[in-house]
This record gives structure tokens, sequence and C-alpha cells, in this order.
């Protein structure tokens, strides 16, 4: 039993590759099928998102990246030739190992961003839906939404804020505290507007203006953002009733000078006044900054403000890293107690049959015993197998972790001749439903 | 008994330490188990500490407010009290930064000069004394956690401001200011005045020059100390992650406020009984003993930022600075004053 991945992801392959191999759940199950009906292959995991396509198989030898591949381009109707040079193949503990740095978030493109997580469920599900998944894969999965969860709780990676959106609500945050009762006055049109907005309302706000040149986009808008349209005109009295500004309009001089906010921060009676700017060119004037009570972020302040975070996530990620390999020794632990398992299920077989044939040989020199004469020979010649058993069998099982207890299913498997019945079937019994 | 009183302090003590390390590591390293660890370990802190008191109240039999151990010991429970509540009531546990260190620090200055329950002098046994050292102490307390607030409220409006750059200099000044003022302060309780002839031969309590030294001393070790910490802290608390970790400036501007309102009205009660007990003991309302000036300076010192607030919107920044240069006068009304003048205030 041998578990191997391909994949390409971000880092590998261009969004026009990643395109091309993206699977939809349809496709996967398609692929999963494709893939266990081949003899190579026992257990197959597709895993699919924007930044990455990955298979993961287990098999019974190695190597299986051609087959894997095949059967993505086989599904997907991708020419090998054209991204083979962009794809990683991994083998056993590296696979493991990948797997866990990806359930960690440490392999995405925003580190430590939480979404990955749900889809590698997702993943997993699709897979046990599609019975494809068998001993090792269920146990290599189910571990990895353990480590990402891990993760996430013993690490801050996911913590601080790295969008624009968010880092505008934090900021809001640390002027006002609680959100709720706040109000927003949007000037202008535009996407991440819209993006900081929502991110606003999902911290409470539900007061929101919108304004824009024409009254009639402004209607528009106010719509969409589900707020009320206010005149342009009457822009200044608005900036003294509000407590965030968003402004995002295409002007090619600044609408909101400092003058201006001199003026609205007397009317306000110096109650404090959150500006963020995202447009370019910019529609606040730098200094309004330092009028005060009034805090200004334009687009590169808020930048800065994401990469900080992001740094602050790149060193809990050494963290991160730690946790992974701690959790990649606990599985190869695990693998390394599954390997003995054959052994002694045919040591147990062996022992079984040789009692067998002895029982039936001298029973047969024994025609005068009654039945329950017959049954307590057997019961003897059953007792007797399993006292011998009994002190190996813990002995293996106690250190099929480590380097030891695989030496010793080695030698068992040498001293009695085992080799020719340990078939990697003697486990299959351990597969678990869904 | 005493050795109740005492070991019940010692807790109190040890307590306030962990309580303050433990707040400030939660600030530091955003681990909200160590803000809530912090909260349980000072409230058995602040239990211990009642109980103490108690058991001082039971045994000498008058409210301990007699001395400058009693005093120090009552003003520490009143802001760990303060301190809870910012915590509780308004979620402000970065005041407790400031806060939880000041208590251990008065605490263990307390602790220094330890002194048994002593006979008053017979003027002073009065149920004025109570009411009027009380109220003016709390009013103190108050006060302090006004400039713990504010303090807090610059730091994050700097990082507001400024963008989370060229910030370290103003976090700098602002750790060594208040260490320096805490080394002086405890050079200060640790130094015993002590009585002696001035040229016109009367007997005066004051300091001799190994006093002096010991003040220095406490000084430089406060300078010292939060040059190194305030450099580090400053490095530290240049970052967005930071800024979210602090109240917001909307909360801290409220509980500043709110801090000097109370303040203000138990401080105004404490002048007034005192004039009452000025009446009743020697006859006449106000003498103009430097405690007394110093008091009302302070108190109309901070009536005005109040007022200003409602006429001219004095909110923010200026209020917070106001909150921490008035600790400066209330430092000096509760201690400079015993340091530098003598006068009907002073607990010998």
């Amino acid at each position: 039993m041998y578990l191997a991945a391909i994949g390409v992801n971000h880092r590998t392959a261009c969004l026009d590759v990643r395109e091309k191999v993206a699977l939809d759940e349809e496709v996967t199950r398609a692929l999963l099928e494709h893939l266990v009906s081949r003899p190579e292959v026992t257990e197959a995991v597709a895993v699919s998102t924007c930044n990455r396509t990955e298979v993961y198989v287990v098999g019974p030898s190695l190597p299986l990246r051609d087959l894997a591949l095949g059967g993505l381009c086989h599904v997907t109707g991708v020419c090998r030739d054209d991204f083979d040079e962009s794809v990683y193949y991994l083998e056993g503990e590296a696979a493991v190992e990948h797997l866990f740095v990806v359930a960690s978030s440490l392999d995405s493109m925003v580190l430590g961003e939480a979404q990955i997580l749900h889809q590698l469920k997702e993943s997993y599900q699709t897979a046990t839906a599609a019975g494809t998944t068998g001993t090792m894969l269920n146990k290599l999965f189910r571990r990895s939404f353990e480590v990402g969860k891990r993760v996430r709780t013993e690490t801050r990676i996911g913590e601080s804020s790295v969008s624009i959106a968010s880092v505008s609500v934090d900021l809001a945050r640390n002027v006002f505290g609680d959100l709720a009762l706040r109000s927003v006055l949007v000037v202008g049109a535009g996407e991440m507007a819209e993006l900081v907005l929502t991110h606003l309302r999902g911290h409470g706000v539900t007061r929101v203006r919108v304004t824009n040149r024409t009254f009639e986009r402004a209607i528009e808008l106010a719509e969409r953002f589900a707020g009320d349209a206010v005149r342009y005109e009457s822009l200044t009295e608005h900036l003294a009733g509000v407590d965030i500004v968003i402004t995002s309009t295409g002007s090619a001089q600044p609408i909101i000078r400092r003058a201006d906010m001199e003026r609205v921060m007397k009317s306000r009676k110096n109650r404090p006044v959150f500006l963020i700017d995202i447009a370019v060119p910019r529609d606040v004037e730098a200094a309004v900054n330092d009028v005060y009570n009034a805090y200004l972020y334009d687009i590169d302040d808020l930048q800065d403000v994401v990469a900080s975070n992001l740094g602050e996530r790149r060193q809990e990620a050494t963290a991160a890293r730690e946790i992974v390999t701690d959790e990649v020794a606990a599985f190869r632990a695990w693998t390394r107690s599954l390997q003995v398992v054959p052994t002694m299920v045919a040591l147990r077989r062996w022992a079984t049959a040789v009692k067998e044939e002895e029982l039936e040989r001298h029973l047969a020199k024994m025609p005068d015993l009654t039945p329950d004469e017959r049954e307590r020979v057997a019961a003897l010649a059953h007792s007797l197998m399993n006292k011998f058993l009994h002190p190996p069998t813990v002995r293996v099982k106690e250190t099929s972790g480590e380097e030891e207890g695989q030496q010793y299913a080695e030698s068992l498997s040498r001293l009695f001749g085992l080799e020719g019945l340990e078939t990697s079937e003697a486990h299959t019994d351990e597969r678990s439903a869904p | 008994m005493q050795g109740l009183e005492q070991l019940l302090l010692g807790v109190a003590l040890a307590a306030y330490l962990a309580a303050a390390v433990l707040y400030t590591f939660g600030l530091a390293f955003k681990r909200r188990e160590a803000g809530g660890l912090a909260f349980v370990v000072l409230g058995v802190g602040f239990l211990g500490q009642t109980a103490s008191i108690i058991a001082r109240w039971v045994e000498g039999g008058q409210l301990p407010l007699t001395s400058l151990f009693e005093t120090l010991v009552f003003l520490s429970w009143c802001v760990v009290l303060l301190s809870i509540i910012a915590d509780r009531r308004y979620t402000a546990q970065a005041a407790g930064i400031i806060l939880v260190p000041t208590a251990f620090f008065l605490t263990a200055a307390a602790v220094l000069m330890y002194e048994g329950p002593r006979e008053l002098r017979e003027e002073l046994q009065t149920h004025w004394l109570l009411i009027h050292a009380g109220l003016s102490v709390f009013g103190y307390a108050a006060f302090t956690v006004a400039f713990a607030t504010g303090f807090f409220y610059v730091v994050q409006e700097d990082l507001l401001k400024k963008k989370y750059q060229q910030v370290r200099t103003l976090i700098h000044s602002l750790v060594v200011a208040f260490g320096t003022s805490l080394g002086l302060y405890v050079g200060y309780v640790i130094a015993d005045p002590t009585l002696f002839e001035d040229a016109l031969g009367n007997r005066v309590y004051g300091y001799s020059s190994s006093d002096w030294t010991i003040i220095g001393v406490g000084a430089a070790v406060g300078l010292a100390a939060s040059l190194v910490i305030g450099w580090v802290a400053a490095r530290g608390a240049s970052r967005p992650s930071f800024a979210n970790r602090l109240p917001a400036l909307h909360l801290l501007d409220r509980l500043s406020f709110h801090s000097v309102l109370f303040g203000l009205v138990l401080l105004a009660f404490g002048i007034v009984s005192g004039a009452m007990w000025a009446k009743v003991a020697w006859g006449s309302w106000w003498e103009w003993d430097p405690k007394e000036t110093w008091a009302l300076i302070s108190w109309v010192f901070y009536a005005g930022y109040v007022g200003m607030r409602g006429l001219a919107n004095w909110r923010g920044r200026n209020a917070a600075l106001i909150a921490i240069v008035g600790m400066f006068l209330i430092v000096f009304t509760f201690l400079g004053i015993n340091l530098f003048v003598p006068g009907r205030h002073d607990f010998n």
C-alpha cells in the first residue's frame, strides 16, 4: 500500500494551465472512478481549487505518476505535454507532508486563508461518496483536517487582516469600537468601495448614504448598496453627519480638501471621522489627515497595513511548519504500524493452519473419543496456539510505530517463512464506511 | 491578627505582580487566555487585600486611613477596584497594563514601610477622617484611571494618525516619563524622613542626604529600566496588529472622561468634607494649607477640562493629554506636598 500525489498549483503553473485541469464535481467523480478501475490504484482523492489541482492515489506499487497524470488528462481532455513540466509528483511521506502543508494553508496564495480547509473537506466528501477512499486516504485526509485546525488554533496565522476591505474594518474599529450604530457615506462607485462596504455591513453598519456627481447614478448605486441616495451638492453637510467616509470617484482633483474638513470638523463638534480613500488619483487631500480627530487612509496606507499583517502571518508560518513536522512524524508511526499488520495476520493464519492440520492428524488416530472429548482436545490446541502467539504479537504491536517493530515483523516473516502468506488484503476489512 | 493582615497583604502583592505580568503578556502577544487569567488573579489579589484591610480595621478599631502606609494600601485598593470595573464594564483590558502595575507598586511601597495600627492623636479620632481621606483618595484613584486610559488614547491615536510609522519616539518618551516618575516615587516611599531642627530651631521632618540618594537612585533605576522597556515596547507597538489589541479611541475617550467626572465628584466631596471637618476641629473652613491649595488647583484643572469639553468640544487627544498632565498634579498633591512642604496633612 503506497501513497503518491501529483498536482499543479499557483506556484508551478499559470492560471491558463490551472483553468484547463480544474475539476468540477462531476469530472472529479469520473476521474476517481477511472483511477480505481485500474488494478494499480486502490484509493483516490482529487482536490481542485482555483489555485491547485491535486490527485492523491494509493496503490500496491510505485511509481503512480504516469497513471494519475494519465487519468487527469483522460477526464479533462488536456494534452499531457501541455503541462507536464508544471506537474509535481510526491511519494509516501513527501505526499503526506504536502497535504498537511496545504491543509495548514501554508501553500496558499494568501498565507493563512481559511478557505482551503473547507475545500479539502469537500474534495474528500466527493471521494467518500464515490467510494474511492480506504484505510490510507481516510486516515490521511481526516488527519489533515486536524492538522489544519491545529494550525489555526495554535498559531495566529489566520488572525491579522490581509485584504484592503478587512483592514479598513480593523481601522474603523480602532476608532469607533463597535460599528453597529455607525453610519457610512459612500462617494462614487467601484468594486473595492462595494467590498469595503460589504465588510462594514458584516460588522453591523446599517446606515449607509450614497452620493455621486449625477443624482441618477447615486440613486442607482443606493439601490445596489441598500442605502439612501443623497445629493452631491450637499456633500459637506453629509460629511458632518457620518462616521465613516468611503471615496471612490474618477475625479482628477481632490473632492475633499483640508479647509473643507476643518469646517466640517467644527460642525461635527470634534467627533472623530474615518476616511477611506480608494480612488486613484486620490479624492481626499492628504493634509486632511492633519485635521484634529480626522483619520485618512488612502490605498497605499491600506496596502502598507496589509503588507505588515502579511509579515506577521509569515512569522507564524514557522510555528505552523513545526506542527506539520510533528504531524508527519505521527503519521509515519501510523503507516509503519500498518505495515506490520500483514505479517501478524499471516503469522496467525500460518499458526491456525498448523493447528488445524495437527488436530486433524491426531484426532484421526483417536477414534474412541466422545464428541465432548474431541472438543476438549481442539480447545487445548487452540489455547496453546494463542498462548504462544500472544507475547510476540503484543511486542510487535507495541513497537510497530518504530524501527524496532518493523525489524521484529521482518524477522518473524523470515523465521516462520511467511513471505508468501502476506497480502495487503489483510487490512481491507479496516476500511471504514464514510 | 497582625500576622493575618500581613499574610493577606502579601497574597495581594503577589497576585498583583502576577496579574501585571499576565496583562502585559496578553497585550504584547495577543493571548486572550492570559487576559482572562489576569482578571482572575487580580480578583484573588483584590479579595486578599480587602480582607487584609478589614483585618486591620477590626484590630485597630478605625478605618485604616491614618498613616501613609494605610493610605497607600487604600489607594491601591481603589485603583484595583476601578481597573476591575474598567476591565468588565468597559472591556478596556489594556488599562490594566498601567493600572495593575501601579497598584502593585503602591502595594509594594506600602509593604516596604509596613507599620502596625497606631494610636491616633485625639483630634483625629473622628469619622471626619474616614469620610475626608477616603473620598479624596478614591478620587485620586479615579484620576489614575483617567491617566491610564488617556495614555493609551495617545498611543492608539498616534498609531492611527501616523499610520504605524514614526511613533516609536512618542511611545518611548511616554514609557520613560512614566517609569522615571514611578522610580522617583518608589525612592520617595523607601526614603524615611527624619526629624531635625531648622535654622529657626523648629523641629520639622526632612530628608537627610542619604534619603536624597535613595530618591535619586530610585529615579535613575526607573529611568534606566523604562529606557530599555520603552524601546522594546515602542518597537513592538509600531504595528497595526498591536493597535487592534488596544481598545478603540471611542472607548478610551469615554472611559477617561467618565473617570475624570467620577474623580471630580469624589474630590469635591473630599475637599468639602475636609473644610467641614476643619470648621468643627479648628473653627475655620479654609486655611490655605498647601495640600488644600493643591487639591483645589487639581480640582479646578479637571473641572476646567470638563467645562471645555462641554463648551468647546475638547474631546480626543487634548482630553487625553489633560488626563496625563493632571496625573502629575495629583501625584504632587497626594505625595509631593508631604515631601516638600510641612502642613497639617502630615501623616506624623
